[in-house]
């Protein structure tokens, strides 16, 4: 973001020195900088990058090829909670991604039904399966009482991250 | 597919429990309409342990439980189920889902139609400083799905809410709208159709232009002489009554009475405020 402001102010001032000196002092904005997204994108790099499905696809592809990584009914017209779910949402994602570390292969679902908090993760198999119960349990039993509803984990293992395309 | 085969066989379960069961107020009612439909009495079903279990009931004691009570069954002219969701297939699958779910246990279905999407644009600003020109735009889709069900009592209106929003999915969510017919076999404050059983009916061809029109103004035909001469008698909510004028309201209290053309005797109408 700061090198294509900074190239585009370069461009800016040689256009601007180029006008003001055939006296005409309009400025011309003639970068495509700012007009490009950068919200969830991996950008197109060498070809040596391992990306997952959910990391290859970008935002607009949600609901055509992607599915929802939250899922609760706040969003919907006329129910409110929103920024309450988010909040949760945030804070169990960094929770696990720091119970876990280094084990999950994708990101977290999580779904909410009724008074029911369900996570649903994807994870390689690093550890042996007891400490993987174990952490399972820890888990539910912390975040239960610090929300105050029953929380369950729905655990998949895979034995290494699944790759979609190298970018 | 394993989910699905089981879900039919427990609503099966559960229907044959339910007509056993949880409608005898309602069926005594229907009975006394003369409804087509075939009622078990109190007769327990044929309801075998495997099937209990499969829906999770442990002994029969819990299944007993289910009282049978005096008091008349609150009757339900149209049961509207209005879901919401994000995702237009799964929001399919769930009309699938509760349509059999109503076929299964008997209730009538009247009809299973999609209101139109709502969406909620919002045009913000794609840079944290300055550029104003340059915007970024999201938008929340919504989509909706009514099931109506018509004619259904309280109790297994209940049993099959029960049912359906135990299996709502995730990122769902369910308004329910129940229009009321008073309950049956008591004369309330807001409306009841009062008229004897055995009493025969006769058409009403005139109008009669009496004072209490004023009060209900409705396009009902009664008479004012005929209201008079007959008094209240055993009360028995007639369902089909009932659902000819959906639009009867707490205030106007005027019920118009389904007339038969063949029938010699009166009906008539109680005004009641």
């Amino acid at each position: 973001m700061a090198t294509s402001l900074v190239r585009q102010t370069k461009l800016l001032s040689i256009v601007t020195s180029q006008l003001s000196s055939a006296a005409c002092f309009r400025n011309i904005h003639c970068t495509a900088a700012c007009l490009k997204n950068r919200a969830a994108r991996i950008r197109v790099a060498k070809g040596d990058k391992p990306v997952t499905y959910e990391q290859a696809y970008h935002p607009h592809h949600i609901g055509h090829r992607k599915g929802w990584l939250s899922q609760h009914t706040s969003n919907l017209q006329g129910e409110d909670g929103a920024a309450e779910r988010v909040v949760e949402d945030v804070f169990i994602r960094r929770f696990m991604y720091g119970t876990f570390h280094g084990c999950l292969a994708d990101e977290i679902v999580i779904k909410r039904r009724g008074n029911l908090l369900v996570i649903c993760a994807v994870m390689i198999q690093k550890l042996l399966p007891s400490k993987f119960y174990f952490l399972i349990g820890y888990t539910e039993e912390l975040l239960s009482h610090f929300y105050k509803c029953p929380v369950k984990i729905e655990m998949q293992t895979v034995e290494e991250k699944v790759v979609y395309k190298y970018l | 597919m394993a989910a699905c085969v089981w879900s039919v066989r427990s609503v099966r379960v559960l229907s044959e429990i339910i007509h056993g069961h949880v409608l005898p107020a309602a069926a005594a009612v229907r009975h006394q309409a003369g409804s087509s439909r075939s009622l078990h009495g109190a007769r327990a079903p044929a309801v075998s342990a495997r099937h209990l279990k499969q829906l999770g009931v442990t002994s029969l004691r819990s299944l007993s439980q289910v009282s049978l009570s005096e008091e008349p069954d609150a009757l339900y002219q149209k049961l509207s189920v209005r879901v919401k969701g994000h995702d237009r297939s799964v929001l399919d699958s769930f009309e699938f889902f509760a349509s059999l779910a109503a076929r299964e246990l008997g209730l009538s279905l009247e009809r299973a139609f999609e209101p139109r999407k709502h969406t909620e644009k919002l045009t913000l600003l794609k840079s944290v400083h300055i550029f104003k020109k340059h915007r970024v735009q999201y938008e929340t889709r919504t989509h909706h799905r009514t099931i109506e069900i018509s004619r259904v009592t309280g109790s297994s209106a209940r049993v099959y809410l029960e049912y359906i929003q135990r299996n709502l999915p995730e990122g769902v969510a369910m308004e329910v709208t129940k229009v009321t017919a008073a309950s049956a076999g008591q004369t309330q404050s807001c409306f009841s159709i009062t008229h004897s059983a055995c009493l025969l009916y006769r058409p009403l061809l005139k109008r009669s232009r009496n004072t209490s029109r004023n009060r209900c103004g409705t396009r009902a035909n009664w008479s004012r002489a005929v209201s008079e001469q007959h008094t209240v008698s055993a009360a028995g909510l007639c369902p089909l009554t009932a659902d000819s004028h959906p639009n009867c309201d707490r205030q106007s209290v005027c019920v118009y009475m389904e007339t038969v053309k063949q029938m010699h005797l009166f009906s008539f109408l109680y005004i009641i405020k």
